[in-house]
């Protein structure tokens, strides 16, 4: 659990594990997101991308996309032993119905020969907000399960 | 009457180890805390106290809303938390339960002693990690036909006792006989069922673990022996795990629907993780049915790794030792439940939720065997890697003060990332050494997590129990080996 200064940063929670992430747009924001939801898990520079997911999550408010995008990559981890490296083409988008769309394809490694510490159970909605920044961008929060 | 103010409110001491929020609007009810001032003082600003006064706020919730020594910080109700709903006005709420559906505790006796186990004990962790797939990404030995995971989900435990894991004793020394009636596998997700497919048997990581243990000390030699413990230096083995991805994805859906299909209530909760849905509506009746396939799940997972115990003792110790390892009983900790309780005086049924809190039913309760009816139910509180365990057991006082229920275990003290400042695998491992506890681990990583000095001491949190009277203890454990991932 290293913290990367401009992307995420680890936040002290008793029990289980929170972060802040930043990003300039959705995108970039889920993607920073993402990596400090592995980064609990393990080293992800170490991780190679030798393996590629396709996904498309979908949910009517900012907060439930960032919520579904990572539990999506959550449950990656477990069917298919997924470890994320980083992410192809990733898009973040609000629709004219104004639903959110995430898609993209997450990169990564199978996870066995890796060190892997520490099991993300879950997403939570505890203390979870995704708002602008002052000078720009966007700022998440998110507290996940272990 | 000693008094506390923590997170804005007065905390009283109406009765030992009894503390008291009194209600005022919106609470329904008040909180009521089982807990002692040096407890109270670590948890005061963690928002755990605030937690439960959210929680006392729900609709038809009966009493108080509970919280045991253990208690810290979760999400929407705090770990340690105890909540009756009543059936006609009052809700179900999967923040209630926790994302680890049925996590919970399997305790095995051996035949064998401490000075028989001891010099092998590199060698049975060593069968213990072979044998029962621990870790991150672990996949399960088994492989389930769509029937087979169909039948499971239904009927729990004594699935796997009729496809030759365990035996029929091992379930009647089960919480529920090792299911929860009420499954409908098509309530949980096809992604819940996929996630739970290949775990199956598997211990998971985080703080789940399996720990061979002695017996230290007997404070109730009758209570003891009823519970097929012979005394002093007697080997024993905790399980610790639950639903794996199974559960966390039936919490994680059944959140995101209930929020989906009820925008009005989400946009009035304090904590969007307390959503919840009404008693008696479709979704909640889903969620009970997806909840309890889950629960059913978590229920056989310990059975199947009992059994693997079992395999692990007979490649040390022969067949005739592996033929004589019996359980004590299993219980489940995060769970909601159907229970009938007695509440002024009046019988009455409840959704009972435990959100990181045991059952601990009183003697003459009659799920339990035979044996153990004089006595009470088995309540079994783990500590924190390392070091020590608690067999305890339930009676009257925990029916009357708080729905048969008491604490589940040390609870938190330190996060992961301080723990890893803290500590370096080697030091923690070193620290085990010196009191000769033995470790395998699947990550180096995870071992400093859960270093011992992470934890609170459950030492406090049995006495408060035990003072109180919610429950008694029986025997003290102390690890030889642990398995982790």
């Amino acid at each position: 659990m290293e913290s990367k200064p401009g992307k995420y940063e680890y936040l002290d929670h008793t029990a289980d594990a929170k972060f802040k992430a930043w990003g300039k747009d959705f995108s970039e924001l889920f993607e920073n997101a993402a990596l400090a939801t592995f980064g609990i898990i393990t080293d992800v520079e170490k991780v190679k991308p030798k393996l590629e997911f396709k996904f498309r999550v979908t949910a009517k408010k900012k907060e439930a996309c960032l919520f579904d995008f990572l539990d999506h990559l959550l449950f990656l981890l477990d069917t298919e032993g997924f470890l994320l490296h980083s992410f192809k083409d990733l898009k973040v988008t609000r629709n004219c119905d104004s639903t959110f769309w995430a898609t993209g394809t997450a990169k990564g490694d199978y996870h066995k020969g890796y060190d892997v510490s520490c099991n993300v159970k879950a997403v939570t909605y505890n203390d979870m907000y995704i708002k602008a920044k002052n000078d720009s961008g966007w700022e998440a929060q998110v507290v996940v399960d272990l | 009457m000693k008094t506390m103010e923590a997170e804005g409110y007065t905390l009283k001491e109406k009765k030992k180890n009894i503390w008291y929020i009194d209600a005022k609007p919106p609470m329904r009810v008040p909180v009521k805390m089982f807990t002692n001032e040096k407890l109270l003082d670590k948890v005061a600003h963690d928002g755990s106290i605030k937690q439960a006064v959210n929680v006392a706020t729900l609709p038809g919730i009966v009493k108080a809303s509970i919280v045991q020594a253990d208690q810290h910080v979760g999400y929407g109700f705090s770990i340690g938390g105890v909540a009756a709903f009543d059936m006609n006005d009052g809700i179900v709420s999967p923040g209630g339960i926790g994302f680890d559906i049925n996590c919970g505790v399997r305790l095995l006796a051996t035949p064998l002693t401490l000075e028989e186990v001891r010099p092998k004990i590199k060698e049975l962790l060593d069968r213990l990690f072979a044998n029962c797939p621990v870790g991150v990404g672990s996949e399960a030995l088994i492989r389930l036909s769509d029937e087979d995971y169909q039948d499971l989900m239904k009927r729990g435990a004594a699935w796997a006792v009729d496809k030759g894991y365990g035996t029929a004793d091992d379930l009647a020394h089960c919480e529920s006989k090792g299911c929860i009636p009420g499954a409908d596998p098509n309530k949980a997700s096809r992604r819940a069922q996929k996630r739970g497919r290949k775990q199956l048997g598997t211990v998971g990581a985080g703080n789940h673990f399996i720990e061979v243990q002695y017996v230290e000390e007997v404070f109730d030699e009758d209570v003891a022996n009823a519970y097929r413990m012979t005394g002093k230096g007697q080997v024993m083995v905790m399980i610790h795990c639950g639903s794996r991805g199974f559960g966390h994805q039936v919490c994680t859906d059944y959140i995101r629907r209930m929020e989906d299909e009820q925008p009005e209530l989400v946009a009035g909760l304090a904590d969007k993780n307390l959503i919840y849905a009404p008693l008696g509506s479709e979704i909640a009746n889903d969620y009970f049915a997806a909840m309890c396939a889950a629960a059913n799940y978590a229920f056989t997972n310990r059975h199947v790794l009992g059994h693997y115990v079992r395999k692990s003792f007979e490649e040390v110790f022969g067949k005739d030792v592996a033929a004589k390892i019996t359980t004590v009983y299993d219980i489940a900790h995060n769970i909601a439940k159907k229970e009938m309780h007695t509440v002024d005086g009046k019988e009455q049924e409840v959704m009972l939720h435990r959100k990181g809190a045991t059952r601990a039913f009183p003697p003459g309760f009659d799920e339990l065997p035979a044996e153990y009816q004089p006595h009470g139910q088995p309540v079994l509180i783990p500590g924190s890697m390392g070091t020590c365990s608690y067999v305890m057991h339930g009676t009257d006082a925990a029916m009357n003060e708080c729905f048969g229920s008491c604490a589940h275990g040390a609870g938190r003290l330190m996060s992961r990332f301080k723990a890893n400042k803290e500590f370096s695998p080697d030091s923690v491992t070193a620290q085990l050494h010196k009191h000769k506890v033995e470790i395998k681990a699947a990550s180096r990583k995870g071992i400093t997590e859960e270093a011992p000095g992470a934890y609170k001491d459950v030492d406090q949190v049995i006495e408060v129990c035990h003072d109180s009277g919610i429950a008694k203890k029986v025997v003290k454990l102390i690890p030889v080996g642990v398995v982790k991932g």
